[in-house]
Order: structure tokens, then sequence, then C-alpha cells
């Protein structure tokens, strides 16, 4: 009950004015993120940290949370109608959503998604306001060896999920940690890997890398080549769905949005992955699977809940371990940061405010954009045809700004074109960026945590094995590996002939 | 594949690199880890994990045709000026200032990717750099250079 109370006073703070406005300006960017196939929502919080930079950091923060759970809305929106996915987590969205959108049920395609996220999101936002500040108590009684072994099975747990090559996502990992320990050694002082360059001695700024990765790297892609998508022509009515369409739907929504939330929780899901399962669980589960692909609105709704309520789940370890599990939350994390507040245990005791300000936020956001969604679909329509050359220019120039005006430094801008060079290159060689970026953000307390455990243990690494939470941890990590290696060879032929898609 | 085969390489001097640069930071012992510890480590698993994909891809025999057309090799040569003129962005960002860079910018991208009339390039990219400009100095408050334009 105490958790009710403290919800209460969230919706006091959200409730205000300039925290609705916040919101609902979080809310409008988000979708219009994700309505663009082009930028993801990743590279959106990226670009606009900046401009969040000058408010106060509740306000900061309820915007960026409102970005990411806007996207999710509106990457549907471009999955049903251009049958091309706005975000990564939307891909499932496509393979019944256009078929519909082909027969001329966009309306109910688009208008159920939305009610879809709208249910599960409010649902697991309850869930969140229940689990994390449980989860920040126990996590109190962590030290060093258990955040080691926590951060380390979340890291291997995001090379696993990754899409593609496990070698590939391992090497970009490694990649990202040997990056996180450019600039001064936090134990020691000393200086590493900066060869006299002042720009690398601080070490290396995330947030144009991000954006080079995430952003810059799609311009090059849309550049080179031509995008294709047929915007849907017929006129898109009677967004309301038909009672039989809600009879087919309200079990899948619940079912996936129940599945999606728990999923999150785990350490190192993106939403991609549950989106997918759960396409696959409600085929299973269907009277009818065989009419999975040709339209059926059950396989819209279910992973459009799922997506939802999972970005809603990777909340829980962000903000009651500070342990950021997927790329988005690692943005979120840089902004906690840029405000000097490091998520963990003690956060939520420590700024109530923000943290119920926020869960509160994100229940009216889903108020917010169920409103402004199903009125606003044309608008969207309009914004998809946007001539594709230009959206890359402005696209390119976002970045730009993005990447220079946190610092002010000329090497951001470096960093940043060099970062979309690779994040190309990366796409069409199979690497994907996510391993990189998580490695990079976890880095230095992966290494001061190991680092503290082995002085604490006197070099033995016995003592990942004799504490029990930490042993627990340790052993995931194993099967996780052992899973690797046994599926290893046949992903790695199955990833050589897929290795051009990406 | 011959791709995975140059990048695999390419992270394998990588990592030899940082093991090498590790061992001059010092690594210290096991129950007193130096500043170096942590980034060999980093180069152990990364020449662990190019020499696996090198295995990889001699011993799994690439099947993937390169189906590349004339038209997408075209494409990845405009690319390279692209960067190319990017690099020459960031050199002359802070003495054109963000206006005058941002436009001579998109004026290569439309004259690079799409070939219309050149005034109304020129409309598009004015446009796009003073509204950016604009919005971002006056209404988010960012701090853009001025450069040259700053003198007038």
């Amino acid at each position: 009950m105490e958790s009710f109370q403290y919800l209460l006073h969230g919706f006091a703070v959200a409730l205000q004015p300039v925290y609705l406005l916040y919101c609902f300006v979080g809310v409008l960017a988000g979708t219009l993120v994700g309505v663009l196939p082009a930028v993801g929502p990743v590279a959106a919080v990226a670009l606009l940290l900046p401009v969040v930079y000058h408010l106060d950091p509740i306000g900061g923060i309820i915007m960026l949370a409102g970005i990411n759970y806007g996207a999710m809305y509106g990457g549907s929106t471009t999955s049903i109608l251009v049958n091309v996915p706005g975000e990564s987590s939307s891909v499932v969205t496509c393979l019944d959503g256009y078929p519909m959108a082909q027969k001329g049920r966009a309306g109910p395609a688009l208008g159920m998604s939305a009610f879809g996220s709208f249910i599960a999101g409010t649902l697991s936002i309850v869930g969140l306001s229940l689990f994390a500040p449980i989860l920040g108590r126990l996590a109190l009684k962590f030290g060093s060896p258990e955040y080691f072994s926590l951060m380390l099975m979340s890291l291997t747990l995001v090379t696993y999920m990754v899409q593609g090559s496990m070698i590939k996502a391992l090497i970009m990992a490694s990649a990202g940690l040997i990056l996180s320990t450019v600039g001064m050694d936090t134990i020691t002082g000393e200086i590493r890997f900066a060869y006299n360059i002042l720009f690398l001695q601080d070490g290396i700024n995330i947030i144009p890398v991000v954006i080079g990765l995430f952003g810059l790297r799609e311009v090059f892609y849309n550049l080179q080549a031509t995008f294709q998508g047929n915007v849907v022509k017929s006129k898109i009515k009677g967004l309301l769905p038909t009672l039989q369409d809600w009879k087919d739907s309200i079990w899948p929504i619940l079912r996936c949005g129940t599945f999606g939330f728990f999923m999150g929780i785990l350490p190192g899901i993106s939403p991609m992955a549950p989106t997918l399962l759960s396409y696959g669980i409600e085929k299973k589960l269907s009277k009818h699977p065989e009419k999975f692909g040709t339209g059926v609105i059950e396989a819209v709704a279910g992973p459009e809940a799922c997506n939802n309520a999972t970005v809603c789940g990777t909340q829980i370890p962000l903000f009651s371990l500070g342990i950021p599990t997927n790329v988005m939350n690692t943005m979120l994390l840089s902004a906690l940061m840029i405000f000097g507040m490091t998520p963990g245990p003690q956060f939520i005791s420590k700024f109530p405010d923000l943290f119920w300000g926020l869960v509160a936020s994100m229940y009216l956001g889903n108020v917010l954009l169920l409103v402004l969604n199903l009125p606003l679909i044309p608008l969207w329509v309009k914004v998809l045809k946007i001539p594709h050359i230009l959206l890359n220019c402005l696209i390119l120039v976002f970045c730009i700004i993005g990447a220079y005006s946190l610092q002010h430094q000329l090497g951001d801008l470096y960093l940043l074109f060099i970062s979309g060079l690779v994040g190309f290159l990366g796409k069409k060689l199979g690497y994907e960026p996510a391993p990189l970026i998580l490695a990079f953000i976890l880095g230095p307390r992966i290494e001061s945590s190991l680092r503290q455990s082995l002085i604490i243990s006197d070099g033995s690494f016995a003592i990942f094995f004799t504490r029990p939470i930490t042993a627990v941890f340790i052993a995931v990590t194993l099967c996780i590996i052992i899973a690797a290696i046994v599926g290893l060879t046949k992903a790695g032929i199955k990833d050589i002939g897929n290795a051009e898609d990406f | 594949m011959i791709g995975d085969r140059i990048s695999g390489f390419f992270w394998f001097l990588f990592g030899l690199f940082i093991l090498k640069e590790s061992f001059r930071l010092k690594t210290g012992v096991l129950s007193q880890p130096g500043p170096g510890f942590f980034s060999l480590l980093g180069g152990i698993l990364l020449l662990v994990c190019t020499t696996i994909l090198f295995l990889q891809s001699i011993l799994f025999k690439s099947r993937a045709v390169d189906s590349k057309e004339q038209g997408e090799k075209k494409n990845h040569q405009v690319l390279i000026y692209l960067f190319v003129a990017l690099l020459a962005y960031a050199l002359l960002f802070e003495f054109l200032g963000f206006i005058l860079c941002t436009f001579f910018i998109v004026l290569l991208i439309f004259g690079l990717f799409e070939h219309k009339k050149w005034w109304s390039m020129l409309i598009t990219a004015a446009l796009v750099s003073l509204a950016s400009y604009t919005i971002f100095t006056f209404l988010l408050k960012s701090e853009l250079p001025k450069g040259v334009l700053g003198l007038f």
C-alpha cells in the first residue's frame, strides 16, 4: 500500500502543467520518430539529450521516457501502412498489419495496436510500481562481487540475444569494454590510452558514439540504398475495432503484455526478442494458426502489447539496480548522469519525486498517446511522404547538433562521423552496435567491481562462486555461454548465409 | 565470407595493439590488479573471438553469392565522397560556422544523390540550415558556432 501512496504523490508531480507539457512533447516526438523508418528511438533520445539538458531533471527524464514509449506506438503505424518497421520491435507487426491494411482494414489494425499498447502499458506500470521498490530493497545487500556477476550476466545475455552472429556480438562487446577504459583509471588515477590528446583524457563521450552508431549509420545506409515502401493508398477509416476484433484480441493482449513485462525485467532483454517470441506463442495457441501472416488482428494486437510492456519492464533493473539492460536504458542512464544522479538501490528512496513522477507520467503518457494517436494518423501518413533525401539531410543536421551541443567540442564531431561510418560498415557486415554501447556504459563499473572484488578476495576468483547470489548469476552466465557454444556451429552456418541481409 | 575475414583481421590487429598497450600500462597481479588489467582481458577476448570468426569463415564455405549490382557499387563510391565531405565539415565547422557548413553539406547531398534544379537545391539547403539554426539556438538554447557570419 505504501507504493500506492507514493504513486498518488507521483501523479501530483506529473499533473503539474509543465510536466504534462514535457510528457506531451515527449510522446509526440517519440511517435514522430517511431513513424519515420529512418531514425530509431535510441537515436532519437540521443539526439534530444542536449535539448533536455536545459530542463530540470524531472521534466527531462519524463520527456525522454515519453520519447521511448511514444516511439513504440509510432513504430506500429509505419509497419502497418508501409510494411517497413518504424523501429526494430515492430518487425512482427508488419507480418499481419500490412496484409490487414491491404485488405482495407488498416483502421482497426492501427486502432487495436493502440488499444493493445495502452492496456499492456497500463498494466505493466502497475507492475513497475510494485516490483521496482522491492528489488531496490533487495539490492541493498549487493556488494562488488554481486554487481560484477550481475553485470556480466546482463552483458552475456545481450550478446546472446543479438540477431546474427554471437561471435560478432562478442567482438563488439569487447571493443566496448576496451573503449570504456580510455581516460582516467578510477582506482589508480592513471591516464590510459589518451596519447596526450586532451579530448581523450576525460574518456570517450558516449553520446556522439550512440548518435553515430544508431543515427548517422541510418543516413549513410538510406542514402546508398533507395528507400522502398509504398504507403497504403486507400483512405483510412473506422479506427475503432469491432466487438469481434475485441473478442479476438483481448486475451492475446493480456497474455503478451504480461509475458513482455516479465521478460523485460530479465537483464539483457531488448523489446525485439519478446515481441518475436510472443508472436510465436500466439500462433501456437491460436485455433487457426494457418491464418497468421494473412492479416489477423490478434497477431497485431498481441506483439504490440508485448513491446510496450517490455519497455516498461526494462525500467525495473534500471531504477532499482542502476543497471541498464538495453541500449535505450543506457540513454536514460546517461541523461540521469548528466543531471548528476546515478541510479542504484537507494535511487527510489532518494529521489521519490523523480521516480514516482516518472511512473505517473508514463501512465498519463499512455492516455495521451491513445487520445493522440488515433486522430493524428492522417498526419503521420503525410510525414511518411516527405522526400527521403530531405529527411536524411534533416537527420544528419540533428545528428551534428546533438553530438556537438552537449560539450561544444570539435572532437565530438569527428567521433560522430567515425562512429557513423563504423556503424554503417557494421550494418553491412552483420555487427550489431547494441553490445558495444552496453559494454561501454557498463565497462567502468564492471572493471571497478571486478578489481575491488579481487582486492577483497586477495586475488582469488573463488569469491564469485562462494557467495550465493553471485554464484547464481555466474551459473546463469555459464549456462548462456554453453548454450551459445552448442548452438554456435549451427548459427555460424546460418549467419554466413544471412549476413548480407543486415 | 570475405567481409568477415577482413573485419576479423582488423579486429585481431586491434586486439594485439591493446595487449601491447595493456602490458605497458602494467597489468598488476590478481590480488592487486593494475590499470592495464581490464583492457588486457578485453584484448584477450577480442583475440579469441576473432580467431573463432576467422576459422568459421574458412570452415563454413560461403554460400552467399555476391549479387551486388553495378548501381549499388556506384553509390558506395558516393558514400566515400560524403564521408570526406563530413570530415571537411568538422574541420571547417568553427571557422565557417554552423549555418554555412550545413548549407554546403546539404547542397552536396542533394547534388550527389538527387539531381534537381539548382535553384531548388539552393533554396532547400538555405532553408534547412537557417531553420535548424534558428530552432536550436533560439528555442532550444543550444550554442552553435557562428563562424565568419558572426563578424557581421
